[in-house]
């Protein structure tokens, strides 16, 4: 093992422009482990206070990137807590904009189910309901998408070969995996298996 | 959606999620170049909002690879062991009851592949035994190809790692291809290890040609015993170790890590190759401090005791995560 390993584990663990133990790449881990697998309650939150569904997507990158970026100064204490006061405070910008007055903009963040963070007992995630799971996400898809995904992941096939059987261009093929890549991390998140339901 | 062409009413964030995801889909592929790895780097930095898109998107990406355990070919009937040939490794029957059972999606998508698919979920473990004598171990969350229907003993590692063990043929030589580069055995035992940006390939015993795609002269290398080659960003180097430390590297064989002046973070991450719930190590002066020894590499209380008896850390679960604090 020796000083190869640690190269190795160095390379693999960050991504590029996250040198190892640098606040990116700690940020990095932070956002990906504790703030992704409370992306259930942030739309909750945020479809419970914003009239216009179609904006909801956005304000969650919007509020991921306020957090992200804070993160880079130094990691906040909870999780679910700082998520939530964040969008929040983009929601009233947001409403200052539209001149709109935000139906929960002050809520108390107790009420919310924040203990997200906190262990629930049945959280022992079995592989098979993790791929119930994903079969369902996979049903969520448009046909093509879903066909193309299918072959690449479970079949393994290239995007050539996906291409080749589809009997439509390699283009094409990116296209239908990119959306579906899209949709899955919708559901995945959104959903996430290991994860006690908010009441 | 129906129509992929169709982007005329996305949103700047919808934006960076398909230029996210098309990444994402392309790094995976053969064709990616350390080119396009730049052009990747460059746009994964330059801004937030690119960063978040990414890490999430390939968060959900990551989990679907679960999904390959539906393939058909890779269940868990016993490794191939029949006569005649390099070709049909699979038995037939065996491999067939298991496709009738596989619902829906799995059975109406199959086709009949040109390759028999092996593959190993996290933490799991695959021996296979070809028929000409050669044996392939699968490590963690490894998929493999090998070519059948064919004279041509040819393998592609597509992800993961795995110790090869090759009769040696030399009217046939054994092929491994991964990650831009062609392995051809000359009567061998070697490990080769791919991840998104680095290949690695230690040669235990006998040699082993190396040519890799994309270099101008079509550069080959032989490795010797003790060679290490890693291949990261285009960059290929050939480093020189102790035969038994490769060797030590390979206790994954027998379900064991071994450390060896490691810093508990590396361990960590070593260990989150093969267990769903990941080491998170909160504890930043402890995070460098080394460790030596062998640990069960699923065995997530052995890790919790070495962290508490030598460092005094303790360990709290937060869903998949355990994470270590002072």
């Amino acid at each position: 093992m020796g000083r190869t390993l640690d190269l190795h584990s160095a390379r693999v663990a960050t991504l590029p422009g996250a040198a190892k133990g640098t606040a990116v790449s700690a940020a990095d881990e932070w956002f990906e482990q504790h703030v992704l697998p409370l992306e259930k309650l942030l739309m909750q939150y945020l479809e419970r206070n914003w009239r216009n569904p179609s904006d909801i997507a956005d304000f969650r990158q919007d509020v991921y990137v306020r957090v992200y970026e804070a993160a880079l100064k130094e990691i906040p204490d909870h999780a679910g807590k700082f998520l939530l006061t964040t969008a929040r405070n983009l929601l009233i910008n947001k409403a200052k904009h539209a001149r709109i007055v935000p139906i929960e903009s002050a809520a108390n963040l107790e009420d919310l189910g924040i203990a997200a963070d906190t262990p629930s007992p049945e959280r022992s995630a079995l592989a098979r309901d993790e791929l119930r799971h994903l079969q369902a996400a996979l049903d969520r898809l448009p046909p093509r998408c879903r066909e193309a995904i299918v072959l690449r992941r479970i079949h393994g096939l290239s995007r050539d070969e996906i291409a080749h059987r589809m009997n439509i261009s390699a283009l094409s093929v990116s296209s239908y995996l990119s959306r579906a890549i899209c949709v899955l991390a919708d559901v995945l998140h959104g959903e996430p298996s290991n994860i006690r339901r908010q009441p | 959606m129906s129509d992929p062409t169709e982007h005329l009413s996305e949103t700047p964030h919808q934006r960076i999620d398909l230029r996210a995801a098309d990444f994402i889909e392309r790094r995976d592929c053969d064709s990616w170049t350390a080119s396009d790895e730049a052009e990747f780097e460059i746009w994964l930095n330059a801004a937030s909002a690119h960063r978040v898109a990414f890490i999430r998107l390939q968060a959900s990406w990551r989990r679907t690879a679960r999904l390959a355990a539906l393939r058909p070919g890779d269940d868990r009937r016993k490794p191939f062991a029949a006569p005649a040939g390099w070709g049909r490794y699979v038995k037939g029957i065996a491999g067939l009851s298991a496709m009738l059972l596989l619902a829906g999606i799995a059975a109406t998508y199959w086709l009949t592949p040109r390759y028999d698919t092996y593959a190993t979920v996290v933490g799991g473990h695959k021996s296979l035994t070809l028929r000409d004598g050669s044996r392939i171990e699968l490590n963690t969350n490894t998929v493999i190809r090998i070519l059948r229907n064919s004279d041509r003993r040819f393998v592609q590692l597509e992800r993961g790692e795995a110790f090869f063990q090759i009769q040696h043929d030399a009217e046939n030589p054994f092929e491994v291809v991964t990650a831009g580069h062609r392995l051809i055995d000359l009567g061998t035992q070697f490990s080769v290890r791919t991840e998104q940006n680095q290949l690695r390939v230690a040669l235990v015993e006998g040699k082993v040609r190396v040519e890799s795609e994309g270099s101008p002269n079509g550069a080959t290398r032989t490795l010797l015993p003790g060679d290490v080659l890693i291949a990261a960003r285009g960059k290929t180097l050939v480093e020189k170790q102790p035969v038994k430390a490769l060797v030590n590297a390979m206790a994954w064989r027998r379900g064991m890590l071994l450390f060896h002046e490691t810093t508990l973070i590396d361990a960590a991450r070593e260990f989150n190759r093969y267990n769903e719930v990941k080491i998170v190590i909160n504890a930043p002066q402890a995070a460098h401090e080394t460790i030596n020894g062998a640990l069960p590499a699923k065995d997530l209380e052995e890790f919790t005791r070495m962290a508490r008896n030598i460092f005094g850390l303790k360990a709290e679960r937060h869903g998949n995560t355990l994470v270590f604090t002072r």
